[in-house]
């Protein structure tokens, strides 16, 4: 006010503050530290998954002041979003959009890392704490499809559930952990959303300021040249060098790739969100159901499949083994090779490795798309059993039928045709399997069929194997009159000693 | 900034704000269901909700039949809201009011007493349903310690053994089935059996060999017809019998401490 210019005010105060923290000095020293000059449109996407990042937060930030983050008013806050919020769909739909380009952009860094060998000496930690976000990444778009708290939603917890329930000895504590309760419910929102818009966000722009640090710290690594080998002895000096007589300053020449790459990413995003609108919510959580399996977003496809085609008896072993094992050899992997040549072409093993990596997630994730697995989640309620499986019934096999429609059977199995496609027609399930199979089927799940051993009752169980061993195909009118097969059947069974009167 | 450039730029946020909400990724709205007091609305819901156990017509489901006027005349609306209401604890019949609230949950009840309580299609009787009701009158709640088991299991050998032999005691290929069985009472309620015994299920088969109502015919040991009817002092014997068979109710731990 005082001052009559200005312009003159406004220096000073910077400047000011500038004396205080160094502010200035760091960013002049980021903005125009010299980096190599072969450096080009390859280096693009770590900029453009922060840029996407930075979407993530604005847009996000928006969302929670408008979003309910509690089971019964979830679904209905968006509804509102959508239908009252003035572009409040658009503004979900950028999110959804744009979480989804930054996990693209951030696999496509991954791999040009990778590819390029430049986790090698001297930039090991900042692959280290590269795989640290891209972990935070992934976490964040899981919960945030959790936030939409529709079926999906549902379905992907629950395939969490089940990968944590196998857990020898400490599942049922580990589900309790991550559920906050042993089923899903309100206090599993509560603590979702408390990951996606506090300790994830949190965990990720703390450990992006680590990643720039060494990034600027170490430099932004030359193009791999052939013959170029990377030994710790001696790496530092030659590339301080080397950047200092031919490199250009980061501003304004390697930025502008940057802007140009990130601008246009922009658009596309926002393009598709204004075309194809946001995810969701599809109908909403029955939270009766927890059985069925779920189909989780697009990202998270392979999982899906992944464990649709594992042989039951190493399913358990490779889901948790799997991650655990997989996310500590790709941390340790500068530790494992950190010198040698980096270029591609005298790295045929890596190269291979990444190839036969990226086809195996797409032929995967394109199997979990086209794939008949996903349950039918009303099925049980809904989907009424043909009369002939209802008529002839003793009171024993007609409970066992109910009991097939309310374990949710029905989600995954059809009977008559009808019912869930994502395990067999079970119409004649008599013809293969005797009563124990199906009661050890039943008992002990496999194959993406979950256990039932601990969630029925011995009454339950015996009804529904009466049921089921009555289904036989053709001969299912002989049944009543005449209980006697299946009562025969009853007898020979283990759990006939313990038959009532 | 000027006044004509603050006139233009809130003309142009205008612009884009209304462009905007044209756009082809903005979704639809959701177009509010039927209300389930409307005809359709009612289908809507027992088809979402019920068809799946009650049947796909509200009859000939492995639950008794909804489609029963004579039944809907019997139970008090109260009793049958709050049965879809809170569901039957420890049998198959799931509460609703997780995801439908009460008012609506109610409406719907109404509806289906409209609906399915006077069209005369009732499988449980003929045309004029009301006439003959299955179930004699006789009040369909069951009242939890009432009856006497042991006149109970006299009756039960008298008008129900020719169609439901004792487990152990079957010889006979002509017969529906145990009532007996202990793992089948584990899993129904007495009213369920108190039901079944007032309406039977003559919806399954319209032969003499269905399940009859109160008003019978039975079959005996012997396996002769015996055309006469229950009293509702007999009915609470019955339901007593099988009952004691059963153990107590609300089933014990044993429901949940898994199957062995
Ligand atoms: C999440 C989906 C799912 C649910 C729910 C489910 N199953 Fe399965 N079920 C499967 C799959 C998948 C298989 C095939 C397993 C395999 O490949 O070994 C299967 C196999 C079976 C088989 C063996 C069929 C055969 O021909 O070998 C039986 C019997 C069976 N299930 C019964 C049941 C019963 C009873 C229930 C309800 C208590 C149930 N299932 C619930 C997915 C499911
Ligand atoms: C998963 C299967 C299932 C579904 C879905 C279901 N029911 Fe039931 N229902 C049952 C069973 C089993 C019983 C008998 C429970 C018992 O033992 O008392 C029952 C009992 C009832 C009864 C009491 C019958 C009596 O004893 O007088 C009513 C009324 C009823 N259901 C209405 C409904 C309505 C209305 C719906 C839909 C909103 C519905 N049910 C959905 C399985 C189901
Ligand atoms: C004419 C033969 C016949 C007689 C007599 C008969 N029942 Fe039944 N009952 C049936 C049939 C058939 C069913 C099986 C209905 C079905 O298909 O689910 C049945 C089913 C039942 C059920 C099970 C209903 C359900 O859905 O869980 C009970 C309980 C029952 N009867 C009790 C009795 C009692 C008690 C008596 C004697 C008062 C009796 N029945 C007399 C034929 C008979």
């Amino acid at each position: 006010m005082q001052s009559r210019n200005p312009r003159r005010a406004l220096l000073e105060s910077l400047r000011w503050i500038d004396e205080r923290t160094g502010l200035f000095w760091m960013l002049r020293k980021s903005v125009f530290h010299r980096v190599p000059r072969d450096a080009k449109w390859w280096y693009v996407f770590g900029s453009a998954t922060m840029m996407f990042f930075t979407v993530q937060l604005a847009s996000g930030i928006v969302l929670a002041t408008l979003y309910a983050p509690s089971a019964a008013d979830a679904y209905q806050s968006l509804v509102y979003i959508d239908e009252q919020v003035p572009l409040g769909w658009f503004l979900r739909a950028i999110h959804g959009w744009s979480s989804n380009a930054m996990c693209a952009m951030m696999l496509l860094h991954l791999a040009q890392v990778f590819l390029h060998g430049t986790y090698k000496y001297p930039r090991e930690l900042t692959w280290v704490f590269g795989v640290f976000l891209c972990l935070a990444t992934l976490g964040l778009a899981f919960t945030g499809q959790i936030m939409r708290w529709d079926a999906d939603a549902y379905w992907g917890l629950g395939i969490g559930a089940a990968i944590v329930d196998r857990a020898p000895g400490i599942g049922d504590q580990l589900r309790a952990i991550m559920l906050g309760g042993p089923t899903i419910s309100g206090a599993t929102l509560t603590r979702f959303f408390a990951l996606h818009v506090f300790i994830l966000p949190g965990a990720t722009i703390a450990l992006i300021g680590v990643h720039l640090y060494l990034v600027l710290r170490n430099g932004i690594s030359e193009m791999p040249k052939p013959g170029q080998i990377v030994d710790p002895a001696t790496y530092r000096e030659g590339y301080e060098s080397r950047v200092h007589k031919s490199g250009v300053p980061f501003y304004p020449d390697a930025a502008r790739r940057d802007m140009v790459f990130c601008g246009a990413m922009l658009i596309a995003v926002v393009g598709v969100a204004a075309w194809f609108g946001p995810f969701g919510p599809n109908e909403l959580p029955d939270p009766t159901n927890i059985h069925a399996s779920p189909r989780p977003d697009g990202l998270f496809l392979w999982i899906f499949a992944a464990l649709a085609l594992l042989p039951p008896a190493s399913e358990t072993p490779l889901l948790l083994l799997g991650p655990p094992v997989g996310i500590a050899l790709l941390a340790a992997l500068p530790f494992l090779s950190n010198r040698g040549e980096r270029a591609p072409s005298r790295r045929p093993l890596s190269v291979l490795l990444l190839v036969l990596i990226v086809t195996g997630l797409g032929v995967l994730t394109w199997l979990g798309t086209t794939s008949p697995w996903s349950p039918q989640m009303a099925a049980w309620k809904s989907t009424a059993p043909d009369v002939a499986f209802v008529e002839h019934r003793t009171p024993l096999e007609t409970q066992g039928l109910l009991e097939f429609q309310f374990a949710q059977c029905r989600n995954c199995h059809s009977i008559g045709g009808t019912g869930g496609k994502r395990g067999p027609d079970l119409s004649t399930v008599a013809t293969r399997l005797s009563w124990d199979q199906l009661v050890r089927q039943i008992q002990q799940g496999g194959g993406n069929m979950p256990a039932y051993g601990k969630t029925l009752s011995s009454a339950e169980t015996q009804a529904l194997v009466a049921f089921l061993s009555t289904l036989d195909g053709g001969t299912l009118k002989a049944k009543i009159p005449g209980a006697l097969e299946s009562q025969a059947a009853l007898d020979a069974s283990p759990a006939a000693g313990d038959r009532g009167p | 900034m000027s006044s004509r450039a603050s006139i233009i730029t809130t003309a142009c946020c205008c612009f884009v704000t209304v462009a905007c909400d044209r756009l082809p990724g903005k979704p639809p709205i959701r177009a509010a269901a039927a209300a389930v007091d409307t005809p359709e609305g009612f289908a809507t819901y027992y088809a979402l909700s019920c068809a799946g156990c009650h049947g796909a017509d509200g009859t000939k489901g492995p639950a008794r039949p909804m489609r029963d006027a004579a039944y809907l005349a019997a139970v008090p609306e109260d009793s049958l809201i709050a049965i879809v209401r809170d569901g039957v604890q420890g049998t198959r019949m799931p509460g609703f009011s997780s995801d439908t609230d009460e008012a609506t949950l109610a409406r719907f009840v109404q509806t289906m007493r409209v609906q399915w309580g006077g069209d005369g299609t009732s499988p449980s009787g003929a045309a004029a349903v009301l006439a003959i009701d299955p179930a004699n009158g006789i009040a369909w709640q069951h009242v939890a310690g009432s009856g006497d088991a042991r006149r109970g299991a006299e009756l039960f050998e008298t008008r129900c053994v020719g169609c439901h032999p004792r487990a152990t005691t079957i010889d006979d290929r002509s017969t529906a089935g145990s009532v007996t069985d202990r793992f089948y009472l584990k899993l129904v309620s007495d009213q369920h059996l108190r039901t079944s015994i007032l309406f039977g299920r003559s919806d399954l088969s319209a032969s003499t060999a269905a399940m009859p109502g109160a008003r019978g015919p039975f079959r005996g040991a012997d396996g002769r017809s015996d055309a006469s009817a229950l009293s509702a002092a007999d009915v609470d014997d019955l339901v007593a019998y099988l009952s004691s068979l059963r153990g107590e109710w609300p089933p014990s731990s044993e429901t949940k401490d898994g199957a062995r």
